[in-house]
Protein backbone atom coordinates (compact mmCIF):
# COMPACT_ATOMS: atom_id res chain seq x y z
CA UNK A 1 0.00 0.00 0.00
CA UNK A 2 2.66 2.49 1.04
CA UNK A 3 5.70 1.30 -0.56
CA UNK A 4 7.87 3.16 -1.84
CA UNK A 5 8.27 3.07 -5.97
CA UNK A 6 10.62 0.31 -7.75
CA UNK A 7 11.90 3.06 -10.10
CA UNK A 8 13.04 5.21 -7.12
CA UNK A 9 16.08 2.37 -7.08
CA UNK A 10 17.64 3.48 -10.43
CA UNK A 11 15.90 6.97 -11.95
CA UNK A 12 17.13 9.98 -9.97
CA UNK A 13 14.42 12.51 -9.00
CA UNK A 14 14.15 15.66 -10.36
CA UNK A 15 16.14 18.89 -9.23
CA UNK A 16 18.86 16.48 -7.49
CA UNK A 17 22.24 16.28 -9.00
CA UNK A 18 23.65 13.01 -10.58
CA UNK A 19 26.61 13.55 -8.99
CA UNK A 20 27.61 16.17 -6.55
CA UNK A 21 31.30 17.38 -5.55
CA UNK A 22 32.03 18.42 -1.73
CA UNK A 23 35.48 19.74 -1.03
CA UNK A 24 37.14 18.82 2.31
CA UNK A 25 37.08 22.23 4.02
CA UNK A 26 40.28 20.81 6.66
CA UNK A 27 42.51 19.05 3.98
CA UNK A 28 43.73 20.05 1.15
CA UNK A 29 43.14 17.72 -2.13
CA UNK A 30 40.45 16.00 -0.58
CA UNK A 31 36.71 15.74 -1.40
CA UNK A 32 34.02 13.35 -1.65
CA UNK A 33 31.62 12.95 -4.46
CA UNK A 34 28.01 11.57 -3.97
CA UNK A 35 26.22 9.89 -6.81
CA UNK A 36 22.92 9.37 -6.94
CA UNK A 37 21.00 5.58 -7.97
CA UNK A 38 24.17 4.33 -8.37
CA UNK A 39 25.79 1.39 -6.12
CA UNK A 40 28.55 -1.73 -5.81
CA UNK A 41 29.30 -1.67 -9.70
CA UNK A 42 29.83 1.70 -10.15
CA UNK A 43 31.48 2.27 -6.96
CA UNK A 44 33.96 -0.74 -7.01
CA UNK A 45 35.36 -0.31 -10.12
CA UNK A 46 36.35 3.31 -9.52
CA UNK A 47 37.21 2.87 -6.47
CA UNK A 48 40.28 0.08 -7.88
CA UNK A 49 40.67 2.24 -10.96
CA UNK A 50 41.75 5.05 -8.76
CA UNK A 51 44.27 2.73 -6.45
CA UNK A 52 46.11 2.47 -10.02
CA UNK A 53 46.55 6.32 -9.83
CA UNK A 54 49.98 7.23 -7.88
CA UNK A 55 48.82 10.23 -6.97
CA UNK A 56 45.74 9.31 -5.68
CA UNK A 57 46.72 8.44 -1.37
CA UNK A 58 42.82 7.78 -0.65
CA UNK A 59 40.36 6.77 -2.67
CA UNK A 60 37.08 4.43 -0.80
CA UNK A 61 33.65 4.21 -1.25
CA UNK A 62 30.72 3.12 0.71
CA UNK A 63 26.73 2.93 0.25
CA UNK A 64 25.38 4.56 3.28
CA UNK A 65 22.28 2.98 3.92
CA UNK A 66 21.37 0.18 1.24
CA UNK A 67 17.91 1.92 1.40
CA UNK A 68 19.05 5.13 0.29
CA UNK A 69 19.78 4.21 -3.47
CA UNK A 70 23.63 6.09 -3.46
CA UNK A 71 27.63 6.01 -2.90
CA UNK A 72 29.80 8.45 -1.48
CA UNK A 73 33.51 8.14 -3.49
CA UNK A 74 36.02 9.95 -0.93
CA UNK A 75 39.45 10.20 -2.64
CA UNK A 76 42.56 12.37 -1.08
CA UNK A 77 45.56 12.84 -3.44
CA UNK A 78 49.08 14.02 -3.75
CA UNK A 79 49.55 18.04 -4.27
CA UNK A 80 50.40 17.44 -8.44
CA UNK A 81 46.89 16.06 -8.70
CA UNK A 82 43.47 16.89 -7.69
CA UNK A 83 40.54 14.66 -6.38
CA UNK A 84 38.46 16.18 -9.86
CA UNK A 85 40.95 15.18 -12.48
CA UNK A 86 41.59 11.96 -10.45
CA UNK A 87 38.12 10.91 -10.65
CA UNK A 88 37.88 12.05 -14.28
CA UNK A 89 40.72 10.19 -15.37
CA UNK A 90 39.29 7.02 -13.58
CA UNK A 91 36.04 7.42 -15.63
CA UNK A 92 38.49 7.79 -18.90
CA UNK A 93 40.62 4.99 -18.21
CA UNK A 94 37.52 2.38 -17.31
CA UNK A 95 35.98 3.91 -20.77
CA UNK A 96 38.86 2.96 -23.10
CA UNK A 97 38.89 -0.30 -21.27
CA UNK A 98 35.50 -0.71 -21.71
CA UNK A 99 35.59 -0.12 -25.61
CA UNK A 100 39.06 -2.08 -25.43
CA UNK A 101 37.40 -5.05 -23.99
CA UNK A 102 34.36 -4.90 -26.33
CA UNK A 103 36.33 -4.85 -29.60
CA UNK A 104 38.35 -7.88 -28.61
CA UNK A 105 35.03 -9.53 -27.74
CA UNK A 106 33.84 -8.72 -31.22
CA UNK A 107 37.17 -10.32 -32.95
CA UNK A 108 37.43 -13.13 -30.64
CA UNK A 109 33.63 -14.04 -31.56
CA UNK A 110 34.47 -13.82 -35.25
CA UNK A 111 37.19 -16.15 -35.22
CA UNK A 112 35.17 -18.84 -33.01
CA UNK A 113 32.59 -18.60 -35.28
CA UNK A 114 34.71 -19.28 -38.21
CA UNK A 115 36.59 -22.30 -36.12
CA UNK A 116 32.71 -23.76 -35.61
CA UNK A 117 32.26 -23.68 -39.11
CA UNK A 118 35.32 -25.09 -40.44
CA UNK A 119 35.37 -28.00 -37.83
CA UNK A 120 31.44 -28.63 -39.21
CA UNK A 121 32.65 -28.57 -42.54
CA UNK A 122 35.56 -31.33 -41.83
CA UNK A 123 33.12 -33.07 -40.06
CA UNK A 124 30.01 -33.31 -43.24
CA UNK A 125 33.66 -34.00 -45.02
CA UNK A 126 34.69 -37.14 -43.19
CA UNK A 127 31.17 -39.10 -43.08
CA UNK A 128 30.79 -38.35 -46.78
CA UNK A 129 34.57 -39.85 -47.59
CA UNK A 130 33.96 -42.66 -45.54
CA UNK A 131 30.03 -43.17 -46.81
CA UNK A 132 31.26 -42.70 -50.49
CA UNK A 133 33.89 -44.97 -49.77
CA UNK A 134 31.93 -48.20 -49.42
CA UNK A 135 29.30 -47.14 -52.52
CA UNK A 136 30.81 -45.19 -55.48
CA UNK A 137 27.74 -43.46 -55.70
CA UNK A 138 27.46 -40.13 -54.91
CA UNK A 139 24.51 -39.81 -52.75
CA UNK A 140 23.00 -36.50 -51.92
CA UNK A 141 24.92 -35.76 -48.69
CA UNK A 142 28.00 -35.26 -51.40
CA UNK A 143 26.17 -32.98 -53.55
CA UNK A 144 25.11 -31.35 -50.28
CA UNK A 145 28.54 -30.99 -49.76
CA UNK A 146 30.18 -30.31 -52.91
CA UNK A 147 27.41 -27.10 -53.06
CA UNK A 148 28.76 -25.98 -49.22
CA UNK A 149 32.67 -25.84 -50.23
CA UNK A 150 32.18 -24.05 -53.11
CA UNK A 151 29.52 -21.90 -50.96
CA UNK A 152 32.60 -21.58 -48.32
CA UNK B 1 44.76 15.76 -19.23
CA UNK B 2 48.61 15.30 -18.90
CA UNK B 3 48.45 12.23 -20.92
CA UNK B 4 48.97 9.56 -18.49
CA UNK B 5 46.65 7.06 -18.29
CA UNK B 6 46.38 3.71 -15.85
CA UNK B 7 44.73 1.54 -18.03
CA UNK B 8 44.29 -1.89 -18.61
CA UNK B 9 44.10 -3.80 -21.83
CA UNK B 10 41.96 -6.98 -21.19
CA UNK B 11 41.74 -10.33 -23.01
CA UNK B 12 39.03 -12.43 -24.01
CA UNK B 13 38.75 -16.03 -24.96
CA UNK B 14 35.37 -17.59 -25.43
CA UNK B 15 35.50 -21.96 -24.48
CA UNK B 16 32.13 -22.29 -25.72
CA UNK B 17 29.32 -20.16 -27.64
CA UNK B 18 25.54 -20.90 -27.37
CA UNK B 19 22.34 -18.74 -27.83
CA UNK B 20 21.97 -19.49 -24.34
CA UNK B 21 24.82 -20.63 -22.56
CA UNK B 22 28.68 -19.26 -22.85
CA UNK B 23 31.73 -19.85 -21.44
CA UNK B 24 34.53 -17.62 -21.91
CA UNK B 25 38.07 -16.25 -20.14
CA UNK B 26 38.79 -12.74 -19.15
CA UNK B 27 42.38 -11.87 -17.96
CA UNK B 28 44.52 -8.88 -17.21
CA UNK B 29 42.08 -6.87 -15.55
CA UNK B 30 41.06 -7.12 -11.57
CA UNK B 31 37.79 -8.66 -9.82
CA UNK B 32 35.82 -5.04 -9.42
CA UNK B 33 35.68 -5.36 -13.24
CA UNK B 34 34.37 -9.11 -13.56
CA UNK B 35 32.39 -8.36 -10.76
CA UNK B 36 31.20 -5.26 -12.58
CA UNK B 37 29.70 -7.19 -15.38
CA UNK B 38 28.36 -9.94 -13.78
CA UNK B 39 25.69 -7.31 -11.69
CA UNK B 40 25.10 -5.69 -15.00
CA UNK B 41 23.93 -8.52 -16.84
CA UNK B 42 22.03 -10.06 -14.09
CA UNK B 43 20.54 -6.29 -13.07
CA UNK B 44 20.94 -3.57 -15.68
CA UNK B 45 20.45 -5.82 -19.54
CA UNK B 46 17.18 -4.29 -20.22
CA UNK B 47 14.49 -7.15 -22.35
CA UNK B 48 10.99 -6.69 -22.76
CA UNK B 49 8.48 -8.31 -20.18
CA UNK B 50 4.81 -8.04 -19.78
CA UNK B 51 3.94 -5.58 -17.86
CA UNK B 52 0.48 -4.46 -18.06
CA UNK B 53 -2.35 -6.68 -17.94
CA UNK B 54 -5.83 -5.79 -18.36
CA UNK B 55 -8.29 -8.58 -17.99
CA UNK B 56 -11.34 -8.96 -20.29
CA UNK B 57 -12.99 -12.24 -18.60
CA UNK B 58 -11.39 -14.87 -16.22
CA UNK B 59 -13.80 -17.66 -15.15
CA UNK B 60 -10.61 -19.98 -14.72
CA UNK B 61 -9.47 -21.35 -11.35
CA UNK B 62 -6.97 -18.85 -10.97
CA UNK B 63 -7.28 -15.41 -9.93
CA UNK B 64 -6.45 -11.95 -12.57
CA UNK B 65 -3.34 -11.17 -10.39
CA UNK B 66 -2.60 -14.61 -10.35
CA UNK B 67 -2.32 -14.83 -14.27
CA UNK B 68 -0.69 -11.31 -14.16
CA UNK B 69 2.07 -12.52 -12.69
CA UNK B 70 2.39 -15.69 -14.50
CA UNK B 71 2.43 -13.82 -18.05
CA UNK B 72 4.82 -11.10 -17.06
CA UNK B 73 7.28 -14.32 -16.24
CA UNK B 74 7.33 -15.30 -19.45
CA UNK B 75 10.41 -14.68 -21.51
CA UNK B 76 9.67 -12.80 -24.87
CA UNK B 77 12.45 -12.42 -27.77
CA UNK B 78 14.16 -8.77 -26.32
CA UNK B 79 16.55 -8.57 -29.62
CA UNK B 80 15.37 -4.90 -29.85
CA UNK B 81 15.24 -4.14 -26.33
CA UNK B 82 18.53 -1.65 -26.38
CA UNK B 83 16.62 0.42 -29.07
CA UNK B 84 13.33 0.64 -27.54
CA UNK B 85 12.48 3.47 -24.94
CA UNK B 86 11.44 3.15 -21.36
CA UNK B 87 7.72 4.10 -21.06
CA UNK B 88 8.93 6.22 -18.46
CA UNK B 89 11.25 8.71 -20.44
CA UNK B 90 9.04 8.19 -23.71
CA UNK B 91 7.88 11.60 -25.07
CA UNK B 92 5.72 9.50 -27.85
CA UNK B 93 3.08 8.85 -25.25
CA UNK B 94 1.88 9.29 -21.83
CA UNK B 95 2.60 6.31 -20.35
CA UNK B 96 -0.32 4.14 -21.23
CA UNK B 97 1.92 2.16 -23.21
CA UNK B 98 0.24 2.28 -26.75
CA UNK B 99 3.08 3.38 -28.56
CA UNK B 100 5.69 1.68 -30.81
CA UNK B 101 8.80 2.83 -29.24
CA UNK B 102 8.10 1.35 -25.90
CA UNK B 103 5.67 -1.05 -26.08
CA UNK B 104 3.70 -4.20 -27.28
CA UNK B 105 0.93 -5.32 -27.12
CA UNK B 106 -0.39 -8.89 -26.61
CA UNK B 107 -3.88 -10.62 -26.76
CA UNK B 108 -4.90 -13.80 -25.58
CA UNK B 109 -8.15 -15.03 -26.19
CA UNK B 110 -9.34 -18.94 -25.33
CA UNK B 111 -12.69 -20.46 -24.37
CA UNK B 112 -13.05 -24.79 -23.74
CA UNK B 113 -15.66 -26.15 -25.54
CA UNK B 114 -14.53 -29.51 -24.50
CA UNK B 115 -14.67 -32.48 -22.03
CA UNK B 116 -10.92 -32.55 -22.37
CA UNK B 117 -9.34 -29.88 -20.41
CA UNK B 118 -7.29 -27.38 -22.51
CA UNK B 119 -4.12 -26.06 -21.77
CA UNK B 120 -3.67 -22.30 -22.28
CA UNK B 121 0.11 -21.76 -23.10
CA UNK B 122 2.44 -18.91 -24.54
CA UNK B 123 1.55 -20.50 -27.90
CA UNK B 124 -1.66 -18.80 -27.78
CA UNK B 125 -0.27 -14.92 -26.80
CA UNK B 126 -0.91 -12.80 -30.03
CA UNK B 127 1.53 -10.06 -30.33
CA UNK B 128 1.16 -7.07 -32.59
CA UNK B 129 5.00 -6.81 -33.17
CA UNK B 130 6.46 -10.11 -34.96
CA UNK B 131 9.94 -9.55 -33.58
CA UNK B 132 8.77 -9.64 -30.13
CA UNK B 133 7.31 -12.95 -29.30
CA UNK B 134 7.82 -15.93 -26.50
CA UNK B 135 10.91 -17.41 -26.69
CA UNK B 136 9.65 -20.85 -26.66
CA UNK B 137 7.46 -19.95 -29.85
CA UNK B 138 10.04 -18.07 -31.76
CA UNK B 139 12.79 -21.55 -30.87
CA UNK B 140 9.79 -23.95 -32.07
CA UNK B 141 9.11 -22.30 -35.81
CA UNK B 142 12.47 -22.08 -35.87
CA UNK B 143 13.41 -25.46 -35.58
CA UNK B 144 10.67 -26.30 -38.39
CA UNK B 145 11.49 -24.15 -40.33
CA UNK B 146 14.86 -25.81 -40.83
CA UNK B 147 13.24 -29.36 -40.95
CA UNK B 148 13.41 -30.09 -37.41
CA UNK B 149 11.59 -32.38 -35.18
CA UNK B 150 8.19 -31.32 -34.19
CA UNK B 151 8.44 -33.33 -30.36
CA UNK B 152 4.96 -32.81 -29.26
CA UNK B 153 6.25 -32.93 -25.23
CA UNK B 154 6.96 -29.18 -26.55
CA UNK B 155 3.41 -27.26 -25.67
CA UNK B 156 4.40 -23.96 -24.61
CA UNK B 157 4.64 -22.36 -21.43
CA UNK B 158 1.26 -22.76 -19.48
CA UNK B 159 -0.30 -20.40 -18.28
CA UNK B 160 -3.75 -21.90 -17.00
CA UNK B 161 -5.63 -24.77 -17.43
CA UNK B 162 -9.26 -24.59 -18.69
CA UNK B 163 -12.32 -26.80 -18.35
CA UNK B 164 -15.60 -26.65 -20.07
CA UNK B 165 -17.26 -23.43 -20.42
CA UNK B 166 -13.99 -21.19 -18.45
CA UNK B 167 -12.71 -18.76 -20.68
CA UNK B 168 -9.65 -16.47 -20.14
CA UNK B 169 -9.90 -13.04 -22.54
CA UNK B 170 -6.85 -10.46 -22.17
CA UNK B 171 -5.09 -7.54 -23.67
CA UNK B 172 -1.54 -7.12 -22.33
CA UNK B 173 1.10 -4.77 -22.66
CA UNK B 174 4.80 -5.65 -22.73
CA UNK B 175 7.26 -3.07 -22.04
CA UNK B 176 11.17 -2.47 -21.46
CA UNK B 177 12.43 -2.90 -17.89
CA UNK B 178 15.49 -3.77 -16.51
CA UNK B 179 16.16 -7.02 -14.02
CA UNK B 180 16.77 -4.23 -10.93
CA UNK B 181 12.90 -3.53 -11.17
CA UNK B 182 11.41 -6.94 -11.49
CA UNK B 183 13.35 -10.11 -11.66
CA UNK B 184 11.01 -10.82 -14.76
CA UNK B 185 13.45 -8.18 -17.17
CA UNK B 186 16.64 -10.14 -16.17
CA UNK B 187 18.15 -11.96 -18.98
CA UNK B 188 19.88 -13.76 -16.89
CA UNK B 189 19.74 -17.58 -15.95
CA UNK B 190 22.91 -17.59 -14.11
CA UNK B 191 26.43 -15.69 -14.78
CA UNK B 192 28.88 -16.80 -12.34
CA UNK B 193 32.76 -16.16 -12.65
CA UNK B 194 35.32 -18.21 -10.78
CA UNK B 195 39.35 -17.05 -10.05
CA UNK B 196 41.38 -19.25 -12.51
CA UNK B 197 43.35 -21.76 -9.92
CA UNK B 198 47.20 -22.79 -9.93
CA UNK B 199 47.95 -25.42 -8.76
CA UNK B 200 51.50 -26.73 -8.00
CA UNK B 201 52.14 -30.58 -6.47
CA UNK B 202 55.59 -30.78 -4.63
CA UNK B 203 57.25 -33.76 -7.05
CA UNK B 204 59.51 -34.43 -4.62
CA UNK B 205 57.45 -34.73 -1.58
CA UNK B 206 55.14 -36.41 -3.67
CA UNK B 207 57.67 -39.55 -4.42
CA UNK B 208 57.62 -40.35 -0.90
CA UNK B 209 54.16 -41.04 -1.14
CA UNK B 210 53.20 -45.15 -1.65
CA UNK B 211 50.44 -45.88 -4.15
CA UNK B 212 48.19 -46.46 -1.76
CA UNK B 213 48.94 -43.14 0.08
CA UNK B 214 48.87 -40.60 -3.23
CA UNK B 215 45.51 -42.53 -4.15
CA UNK B 216 43.86 -41.81 -0.50
CA UNK B 217 45.49 -38.26 -0.81
CA UNK B 218 43.27 -37.79 -4.74
CA UNK B 219 40.00 -38.95 -2.92
CA UNK B 220 40.23 -36.69 -0.31
CA UNK B 221 39.27 -33.95 -2.87
CA UNK B 222 35.61 -33.58 -3.40
CA UNK B 223 36.32 -32.76 -7.02
CA UNK B 224 37.66 -34.54 -10.15
CA UNK B 225 41.29 -32.62 -10.11
CA UNK B 226 44.24 -34.75 -9.50
CA UNK B 227 44.54 -38.56 -11.03
CA UNK B 228 47.83 -41.25 -11.63
CA UNK B 229 49.47 -41.53 -14.34
CA UNK B 230 48.86 -45.58 -15.72
CA UNK B 231 52.33 -45.55 -16.51
CA UNK B 232 54.61 -43.52 -14.52
CA UNK B 233 52.37 -43.65 -11.34
CA UNK B 234 52.85 -40.21 -10.39
CA UNK B 235 49.72 -37.83 -9.57
CA UNK B 236 48.91 -35.46 -12.31
CA UNK B 237 46.60 -32.51 -12.33
CA UNK B 238 43.87 -33.30 -14.59
CA UNK B 239 41.24 -30.36 -13.90
CA UNK B 240 42.41 -27.66 -12.41
CA UNK B 241 39.15 -25.78 -12.80
CA UNK B 242 37.28 -28.46 -11.14
CA UNK B 243 38.98 -27.12 -7.63
CA UNK B 244 36.09 -25.51 -5.69
CA UNK B 245 38.55 -23.83 -3.49
CA UNK B 246 37.69 -26.31 -0.75
CA UNK B 247 41.19 -26.81 0.54
CA UNK B 248 40.39 -30.60 1.55
CA UNK B 249 43.44 -31.68 -0.66
CA UNK B 250 45.69 -29.43 2.08
CA UNK B 251 44.31 -30.39 4.66
CA UNK B 252 44.44 -34.26 4.05
CA UNK B 253 48.43 -33.03 3.14
CA UNK B 254 48.52 -32.07 6.66
CA UNK B 255 46.62 -34.92 7.99
CA UNK B 256 49.36 -37.55 6.41
CA UNK B 257 51.96 -35.23 7.89
CA UNK B 258 53.14 -33.98 4.16
CA UNK B 259 52.67 -30.22 4.90
CA UNK B 260 53.14 -28.58 1.13
CA UNK B 261 52.37 -31.26 -0.73
CA UNK B 262 50.15 -29.32 -2.68
CA UNK B 263 50.09 -25.46 -3.30
CA UNK B 264 46.99 -24.00 -5.12
CA UNK B 265 46.73 -20.40 -5.73
CA UNK B 266 44.20 -17.98 -7.10
CA UNK B 267 45.35 -16.17 -10.25
CA UNK B 268 43.63 -12.79 -9.12
CA UNK B 269 43.71 -11.31 -12.73
CA UNK B 270 42.05 -14.13 -14.63
CA UNK B 271 38.55 -15.59 -14.43
CA UNK B 272 36.22 -18.01 -15.78
CA UNK B 273 32.61 -16.86 -16.96
CA UNK B 274 29.91 -18.91 -17.30
CA UNK B 275 26.81 -17.23 -18.49
CA UNK B 276 23.11 -18.50 -19.19
CA UNK B 277 20.49 -16.64 -20.91
CA UNK B 278 16.89 -17.07 -19.97
CA UNK B 279 16.58 -16.98 -24.45
CA UNK B 280 15.55 -13.49 -24.19
CA UNK B 281 18.75 -12.45 -25.31
CA UNK B 282 21.51 -14.67 -26.72
CA UNK B 283 24.35 -15.17 -24.48
CA UNK B 284 26.75 -13.46 -25.97
CA UNK B 285 24.54 -10.01 -26.95
CA UNK B 286 24.03 -10.18 -22.83
CA UNK B 287 27.70 -9.93 -22.32
CA UNK B 288 27.71 -6.91 -25.60
CA UNK B 289 25.12 -5.05 -24.05
CA UNK B 290 25.89 -5.59 -20.71
CA UNK B 291 29.38 -3.94 -21.55
CA UNK B 292 27.57 -0.69 -23.23
CA UNK B 293 25.48 -0.65 -20.37
CA UNK B 294 28.26 -0.03 -18.19
CA UNK B 295 29.82 2.40 -20.57
CA UNK B 296 26.77 4.38 -20.58
CA UNK B 297 26.84 4.39 -16.37
CA UNK B 298 30.20 5.67 -16.15
CA UNK B 299 29.55 8.57 -18.97
CA UNK B 300 26.47 9.66 -16.44
CA UNK B 301 28.66 9.93 -13.46
CA UNK B 302 30.90 12.40 -15.30
CA UNK B 303 31.38 15.35 -13.24
CA UNK B 304 29.38 17.59 -14.94
CA UNK B 305 30.27 21.15 -14.07
CA UNK B 306 34.26 20.44 -13.77
CA UNK B 307 35.31 24.48 -14.16
CA UNK B 308 33.21 25.22 -11.53
CA UNK B 309 35.07 22.43 -9.60
CA UNK B 310 38.54 23.13 -10.69
CA UNK B 311 37.93 27.13 -9.67
CA UNK B 312 36.76 25.73 -6.19
CA UNK B 313 40.17 23.66 -6.00
CA UNK B 314 42.12 26.77 -7.33
CA UNK B 315 40.66 29.52 -4.98
CA UNK B 316 41.32 27.71 -1.95
CA UNK B 317 44.98 27.00 -2.98
CA UNK B 318 45.46 30.28 -3.56
CA UNK B 319 43.78 31.22 -0.17
CA UNK B 320 46.32 29.26 1.39
CA UNK B 321 49.07 30.51 -0.42
CA UNK B 322 48.27 34.08 0.51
Amino acid sequence: MNAPDRYERFVVPEGTKKVAYERDTKIVNAASFTIEREDHTIGNILRMQLHRDPNVLFAGYKLPHPLQYKIIIRIHTASQSSPTQAYAQAIDDLDRELDHLKKSFEEEKISTDNQSLVLAAQEIKNKTFLRSSKKAVPNEATTFVLFFKEDF
Amino acid sequence: MEGVSYQRFPKIKIREMKDDYMKFELRETDASMANALRRVMIAEVPTIAIDLVEIEANSSVLNDEFIAHRLGLIPLVSDDAMGMRFSRDCDACDGDGQCEYCSVEFHLNVRCDSDQTLDVTSNDLRSTEPRVIPVDVAARSLASESGGFDSPDQRGIIIVKLRRGQELRLRAIARKGIGKDHAKWSPAATVTFMYEPEIHINEELMETLTLDEKTTWIESSPTKVFDIDPNTYQVRVVDPEAYTYDEEVIKKAEAMGKPGLVEIYAKEDSFIFTVESTGAIKSYQMVINAIEILKQKLDAVRLQDTEEADIGELTQHLGRGL
